[in-house]
């Protein structure tokens, strides 16, 4: 069953330079329970994308001018600001890559997640604080009890990411929005706190989309991927078929650039040139100038979305 | 052996105040020793707070050295007077992490780049700009980018710039710290290869500092693994991927994201807690806190390095 | 060969939006342009003095004693029958003189010692920032007073006390901005290319503490300003029949209540010429010191 649905939404930003268009018309679904990975290097726009369903672009400067983002059957865009704050922290929650953006360092991590639960007042929990309690229990965090008066700067990295967690989940909310969640971590905690989000995930059934340009990360944590590529998404399917057969020139190049620790690598794939910026994005296809098998029309007309059968979308004239 | 460390000990003091007198000492790196054979590439990886970038500023005495020696073609380069060691500068060189701030904002790439040559005198002023414009060539950029100022460049661009002011002077080592952490996987995979083209084009001996395992194994002939300022491994690659001895390389291996989701289910050896503080260090092996093998002996005596076989180093009590 | 061959990419992109961003800053900014015009004009004035002043400064004229404003002395005259309106326009360069003066020795004095504090550190930080916190501790104008009773009254004697008693902002803001930038890697990329201290700190360092103490120095300049008219009214400044904004006020003292024009001109031009120097200096912080403003 979808739980969130995002059609052809377009985002633009008014910047000095002029106007850039940051998302260019993207499309994808997300069902109950699932975990999306949504990957691609820095400016593709997958931040913005987890911004916007939460809805927590700047306007201005940011302005969603097109489609529609359907989270449980209703249009989020049409949300008033104070439904959109119950949804907020409520059913829907966020979190970042630096997670003092959500921790107040003058309260105590037990005090905060009090106050998120106070605030939406979930099921099934009997008093607050042992809502806390079991928060911080849930993400492995040792001694609870006395943890919980401790303030943000007391905690270590890793553990602030899973505070984090513990305060964000602590609502029960359905879909989880994870942005870069690991990668200011060190890769022994990188394993902790995936673990953490993945039973969290499994308990409370929630959906999950996790931003993330580190494909690896992908491969052991999503069930489907959307590649993202300069505001727009080359492809999206299932984590297997995505690493075993991808078809977006862009994503088979991005497979054969990573230098892999299992396996030595005679060479890696090379995608020339870099990210081109969002206010003259080239014509057409946005991937073309570095695409090993441009072809005519893909310097004039942006590629539509394909369906190859089994929910693999790809977004590429070879398809065409 | 172009390159050997013995012993190197790095402690950087903080605190202490015109009232305050009291300092803390950080044990940054703890007597570390290895060699690199003229032309080969050591890999020195390890989480943040391992002391790996220390190492390798330490040993061109960006940071002065507490105690240990570093034989550089066998001149001792920790006694040379200041005027000595700048002279030896010509013949090792650094290329930093960040892309953004290792470059001099207010100098054109032509400046910059032809600056070594100025300082060593190599060459006159007629030569220098030849010798620039060969070097952009070489690491990948156009003549026209001399005149441009860094701020007008991609970081992959820029990292290449880093480069270029490097190798001007044709040095025999280089320490890489961290070169491409900072750029975007498509990005990485271009300044890698012309890593590698480099070394193997003009005989470059590598310092290669990082915490991804596939850079290391892409880029390197042998790996040293460190942990809280020790080594605990020390091998040639093929050995170090093949057969990891001590319980943090174990570890390490079986939890770095691969980016294949059909090995999604592989044995995970997985670390509680985090890298302790520097500044108080577990007494023993500094790993004992975290390792699943512990032993009782580990919490009290150090372990030493031992060979285990040609080419293969741990310290590690298992194996005593 | 790999070829780049992106030309705008996301960086070049954003960095170029800062420095024109800057500019914009700037530019939006109304009471510093507003400041800049004043200064530009002040400038100017003090360039043409001669051709802009009807008199000379001290010509005397018994016969035209303490006549209020007119169309032939335009802020009327003083007790010797000397146009206040010239008096005025040549004080300028007084006041640009000594403004500029100040800032100069506080800079050389301040950033000097700032740098040596920030970038050998140990005990030459100790005692310089030791040396500086003490300074900074005397109230300027008490300092400077007793500094000149000491070496005498006079113009130049002020322009010495008021450098050496408030160079002790740019010494801390100096070291505060060497400390950080020894951190950065292109320093350590100097270094490693065997740069001499020397080098380091005038090649990598100097260029990028500029901005700072340019926008300190607009800030200390109506401070330096005030304290000269300060000391001249108290007589220890400039002797006559010198037309410093401050002297001029000082000897319109005692007509005030029957020729209010002797000083309530040269008041107003220390009052604009501080407020210009303040509104400049606050814009030029905007720009430069993004952690006072509101991102």
């Amino acid at each position: 069953m979808t739980l969130l649905e995002i059609k052809n939404l377009h985002l633009q930003f008014q910047s000095d330079e002029g106007l850039a268009l940051v998302l260019d018309g993207i499309n994808f679904d997300i069902k109950k329970g699932e975990t999306l990975g949504l990957v691609g290097e820095s400016g593709c726009g997958k931040s913005v994308t987890g911004l916007s369903v939460l809805r927590l672009i700047p306007t201005p400067p940011g302005e969603i001018t097109e489609g529609e983002i359907i989270f449980e059957g209703e249009n989020l865009l049409e949300k008033s600001a104070k439904e959109m704050q119950n949804i907020r922290g409520g059913r829907i929650a966020m979190i970042f890559q630096d997670p003092m953006v959500s921790l107040n360092p003058v309260y105590t991590i037990g005090d905060q997640i009090a106050e998120a639960i106070d605030l939406h007042q979930p099921k099934g929990i009997t008093s607050t604080w042992d809502g806390v309690v079991e928060a911080l229990d849930s993400v492995q965090i040792a001694d609870p009890e006395s943890r919980a008066h401790n303030y943000p700067h007391q905690f270590s990295g890793g553990m602030r990411q899973r505070g984090m967690i513990a305060m964000m989940l602590s609502c029960r909310p359905s879909l989880l929005i994870a942005d870069e969640p690991t990668t200011a971590l060190d890769v022994t905690v990188q394993a902790q706190v995936l673990q953490v989000i993945a039973d969290l995930q499994k308990e409370l059934g929630m959906a999950v989309i996790l931003i993330t340009h580190n494909l690896g990360v992908v491969a052991e944590s999503c069930d489907r991927v959307a590649v993202m590529y300069a505001g727009t998404i080359a492809e999206i399917a299932d984590v297997e078929k995505l690493f075993e057969n991808p078809k977006h020139p862009y994503t088979r190049g991005l497979l054969g650039a990573i230098p892999r620790a299992d396996r030595d690598m005679n060479d890696l794939a090379i995608i020339e040139g870099s990210v081109p910026n969002h206010v003259n994005p080239p014509k057409g296809c946005r991937f073309h100038p570095r695409c090993k098998e441009a072809m005519d029309i893909c310097r004039i007309e942006k590629p539509t979305d394909v369906d190859l059968g089994e929910d693999h979308i790809v977004a590429c004239h070879l398809y065409g | 052996m172009l390159i050997k460390v013995k012993n190197l000990r790095k402690e950087f003091s903080v605190g202490g105040t015109l009232f305050q007198t009291e300092r803390e000492t950080v044990k940054a790196v703890d007597g570390i020793s290895f060699d690199i054979k003229s032309g080969a590439a050591l890999g020195l990886v390890g989480e943040s707070g391992s002391g790996k970038t220390t190492v390798a500023k330490t040993m061109l005495r960006l940071h002065e050295p507490t105690s240990g020696e570093f034989i550089f073609d066998e001149q001792s380069v920790f006694s040379l007077l200041p005027a000595e060691l700048r002279k030896l500068r010509r013949r090792m060189q650094i290329v930093h992490q960040n892309p953004n701030a290792s470059l001099h904002p207010r100098m054109t790439v032509m400046a910059q780049v032809s600056r070594p040559l100025k300082i060593q005198g190599i060459g006159d002023k007629s030569t220098h700009e030849k010798q620039v414009l060969d070097m952009l060539q070489r690491v990948g950029l156009n003549p026209e980018h001399a005149r441009r100022y860094p701020h007008e460049f991609s970081g992959g661009q820029k990292q290449r710039i880093s480069i270029a002011r490097a190798l001007i002077t044709n040095p025999e080592f280089v320490a890489l710290d961290e070169p491409t952490s900072a750029l975007d996987v498509s990005v990485q995979a271009q300044v890698l290869q012309l890593l590698r083209r480099l070394q193997s084009e003009l005989n470059l001996t590598y310092l290669f500092v990082s915490h991804d395992l596939g850079v290391i194994r892409y880029m390197c002939s042998e790996v040293a693994v460190m942990y809280l300022g020790n080594l605990v491994e020390y091998a040639t690659k093929p050995k170090l991927f093949a057969n990891p001895l001590h319980p943090y390389t174990q570890s390490l291996l079986s939890i770095v994201p691969i980016p294949d989701p059909k090995l999604r289910h592989r044995d995970r050896k997985m670390l509680k807690g985090e890298i302790p503080s520097p500044k108080n260090p577990p007494k023993g092996c500094r790993f004992h806190t975290r390792c699943p093998q512990v032993m009782e002996k580990c919490k009290s005596i150090e372990p030493k390095m031992k060979q285990i076989e040609e080419g293969h180093q741990v310290a590690c009590h298992l194996y005593e | 060969m790999e070829k780049t061959q992106e030309q705008s990419s996301p960086q070049t992109f954003t960095s170029r939006l800062n420095s024109n961003r800057s500019f914009r800053k700037f530019i939006r900014h109304k009471p510093a342009l507003v400041g800049l015009a004043i200064i530009i004009l002040l400038i100017l004035i003090a360039i043409f003095a001669p051709v802009i002043a009807p008199f000379e400064y001290d010509a005397q004229d018994f016969s035209s004693i303490r006549l209020p404003p007119s169309a032939d002395h335009l802020f009327g005259t003083d007790k010797y029958g000397r146009d206040v309106f010239s008096r005025v326009v040549y004080g300028s360069r007084i006041a640009l003189m000594v403004a500029s003066l100040v800032v100069v020795i506080e800079l050389v004095l301040g950033v000097t010692l700032g740098m040596m504090a920030g970038y050998f550190g140990g005990k030459v930080d100790t005692l310089i920032s030791g040396f500086t916190d003490m300074v900074w501790a005397f109230p300027p104008l008490i300092l400077a007073l007793g500094l000149i009773s000491a070496i005498g009254a006079g113009l130049v004697n002020v322009v010495i006390a008021i450098a050496i008693t408030s160079w002790a902002p740019f010494s801390r803001v100096t070291r505060a901005k060497v400390l950080s930038m020894k951190e950065r890697e292109f320093v350590e990329a100097g270094i490693a290319i065997g740069e001499t201290n020397s080098s380091i700190l005038a090649r990598y360092i100097l260029p990028n503490i500029i901005a700072p103490n340019l926008v300190l120095a607009t800030l200390t300049i109506p401070a330096a300003i005030l304290t000269t008219s300060a000391l001249s009214f108290l007589g220890f400044g400039a002797q006559p029949p010198s037309p410093d904004w401050g002297a001029i006020l000082n000897e319109g003292r005692e007509f005030l209540r029957d020729a209010w024009w002797i000083s309530t001109f040269p008041g107003i031009a220390i009052l604009l010429t501080t407020l210009a120097f303040n509104f400049l200096g606050d814009g030029l912080r905007d720009v430069f010191d993004p952690k006072q403003t509101v991102q």
